[in-house]
């Protein structure tokens, strides 16, 4: 079930479940619960980073507000550093929590508009009682300096920067307890895309510069960005990881039908390369089928067997897919 | 300080329509003789002259003497501080009570929540102002029970208000950011919540100044708020309500000044209001 490197691990996901209850407007009757993520499973080990990708709705934010126990698992196993992290109660997980960070996706909403930038990068230290007030006052100079904004920013308010400044606020503050896992949630999702690219630079500069090295858990849907990102990506559909492996080799081989779709949806960067008829023209497919394969109803290479039977693991060396029919 | 005068910007009086300017100032200068009143006349709105009784106003005495001789220009005034003092002291308890109930049950959820939610309906359930009058008569009369009356029933628009309030930012990302990274339920109440839902529930103190004003006046006028000889302004109206034909200053002077005190503090509310949301106008002025 556990892709490789699994003895040095830092984050290891096993069997992570979670279904909401429907209230009668999710279109399932009253009482059914609706699984969001369902029997996930990966690693991410020290200073790597892992790509969680997937279409809206396919379970990946939820898999980061699981791990991050912003939400409580209904099934699963989560060890973190070595700790086993669901099970941790409020005092120690409040002390472990200086370890695991997180960026969201969009600055307008996961900043505090009331709080001044020193404030906001500082609170982590604070809420950690990390050195005096001046003390703290210098570590968030610092950040700031290494996120690239300027000193004159400590005394203003969010409000007063642009969307890719605001995103870098959020990284410092990310980054602020020297946490060795930050959980990415769309980070540059919400950004022009004339920004995009600087953000993600700074990502991969500070991952190499920040003396505690964290591991990144990038959630994205962009292929395009997690290729530059990401040695490993796992591929998300419907709550399930329905592939992963190294980044290249998925992308240069996809097995899964679904990653191929993805990979196929991507816009080319030549008007010249398109292609027609490509995966956007795919239904959206309507409730979660009570057995088969889930992917089915938008697979092009479905076939009977795929109705009765769900498509269990299949692991070849790093990559592991669900596949019945794989390419 | 200057973080305090940042989060309250949004209420600079330079943002302010002139009517609400004219309004804020009026309220300033009531506050000041609210203050000053006691020390200055005291004893000439306590001190009776039976011999000149129901005097008109003349150059002597500004605005006449009451029933009993005393001058109701001085009465006027100290009652200012009365009226004032009662009205803003019950406003202030409920804001803090209602706020205070309303944050937690937004952040915690659940039983608090639910129970919170069952005391506000409960409390809605009852007429405002005749619990006050059934709770003044029993607990007597007096400034101290004249405020916990208005209390009572005055909570519950502020924790319906903050609950409301604190429920929608508790759902943005930075509260959970907070938590991810470790803050606890004090912290995310006072440091995330708080600051952000301050600016509706200080509208709302401002218009339940107002009501709060009007109730107090209500209560003294029946007899159950603050006991003679202090002036409140209810107490004037009921104290000259007997010779309203013969002698109408009596009742004139005190009437005017509620109006024109309620009048400023709801035009300043309403102000308050557009300037920190167009849609959220008219939540009306708190029952009781």
């Amino acid at each position: 079930m556990t892709s490789s490197g699994a003895s040095a691990s830092l984050l290891r996901v096993e069997g992570l479940s979670k279904s909401f209850a429907a209230r009668g407007l999710f279109g399932g009757a009253r009482g059914t619960a609706v699984p969001a993520v369902r029997d996930v499973s990966f690693d991410v080990p020290p200073g790597q980073t892992l790509a969680l990708v997937g279409e809206s709705g396919s379970g990946k934010t939820t898999t980061a507000r699981l791990v991050l126990r912003l939400l409580a698992a209904d099934a699963g196993r989560v060890t973190f550093d070595g700790v086993d992290w669901l099970p941790l109660p409020a005092g120690e997980l409040r002390e472990k929590r200086r370890e695991m960070s997180v960026v969201f996706q969009d600055p307008a909403t996961s900043l505090n508009p009331r709080l001044t930038v020193e404030r906001l990068v500082g609170e982590p230290l604070e809420i950690h009682a990390v050195g005096t007030r001046a003390e703290r006052r210098e570590r968030v100079r610092a950040l700031l300096a290494r996120v690239g904004l300027p000193e004159a920013a400590l005394s203003r308010t969010p409000r007063e920067f642009s969307g890719g400044q605001r995103q870098r606020i959020g990284i410092a503050r990310a980054l602020a307890t020297e946490p060795r896992l930050v959980v990415l949630d769309e980070p540059v999702s919400a950004l022009d895309v004339s920004v995009r690219a600087q953000v993600l630079n700074l990502l991969l500069e500070l991952q190499e510069t920040t003396p505690s090295r964290p591991a990144y858990l990038f959630i994205g849907h962009d292929l395009a960005v997690v290729r530059l990102l990401a040695p490993r990506t796992a591929v998300m559909f419907r709550g399930q990881i329905v592939e992963e492996g190294p980044t290249g080799e998925l992308f240069s081989n996809p097995r899964h039908p679904y990653t191929r779709l993805l990979l196929a949806s991507q816009p080319a960067a030549h008007p010249s390369e398109r292609k027609r008829g490509g995966a956007a023209d795919a239904v959206e497919g309507g409730p979660p089928a009570p057995r088969g394969c889930a992917f089915r109803g938008r697979c092009p290479s479905a076939r009977a067997r795929c109705a009765e039977e769900e498509p269990q693991e299949t692991v070849d060396g790093d990559h592991r897919f669900r596949c019945h029919f794989p390419s | 300080m200057t973080k305090l005068l940042v989060r309250l910007r949004p209420f600079g009086a330079a943002h302010l329509p002139a009517g609400a300017r004219v309004a804020a100032v009026f309220l300033l200068l009531a506050l000041a003789v609210a203050c000053i009143a006691p020390f200055a006349v005291r004893d000439a709105a306590t001190s009776l002259d039976l011999s000149a009784r129901l005097a008109p106003p003349t150059t002597g005495s500004l605005l006449g003497t009451d029933e009993l001789g005393r001058s109701v220009a001085s009465r006027l005034l100290l009652g200012t501080s009365v009226s004032l003092g009662v009205a803003a002291a019950a406003v202030a308890l409920s804001f803090v009570l209602g706020s205070f109930l309303g944050l937690v049950a937004g952040e915690r959820g659940g039983f608090l929540d639910a129970a919170t939610g069952r005391l506000v309906d409960l409390t809605l359930a009852f007429p405002g102002l005749l619990l006050a009058v059934a709770l003044a008569a029993v607990l007597g009369p007096s400034a101290r029970n004249t405020v916990l009356a208005l209390a009572v029933t005055g909570w519950v628009p502020y924790a319906r208000l903050a609950r409301s309030e604190a429920r929608r930012v508790a759902s943005l990302d930075f509260v959970a950011a907070a938590r991810a990274f470790g803050a606890g339920s004090l912290r995310i109440t006072f440091v995330h919540l708080l600051p952000n839902v301050l600016a509706p529930l200080v509208v709302q103190a401002t218009l339940h100044l107002a009501g709060a004003i009007l109730a107090e006046s209500a209560l003294s006028f029946l007899g159950l708020g603050v006991p003679p000889p202090a002036p409140s302004w209810g107490a004037m109206l009921a104290g000259g309500r007997a010779h309203v034909l013969d002698a109408p200053h009596v009742v004139l002077a005190p009437a005017f000044a509620i109006l024109a005190v309620v009048l400023a503090t709801n035009v300043l509310g309403d102000a308050l209001v557009d300037r920190l949301d167009p849609a959220r106008r008219t939540r009306g002025v708190a029952p009781a």
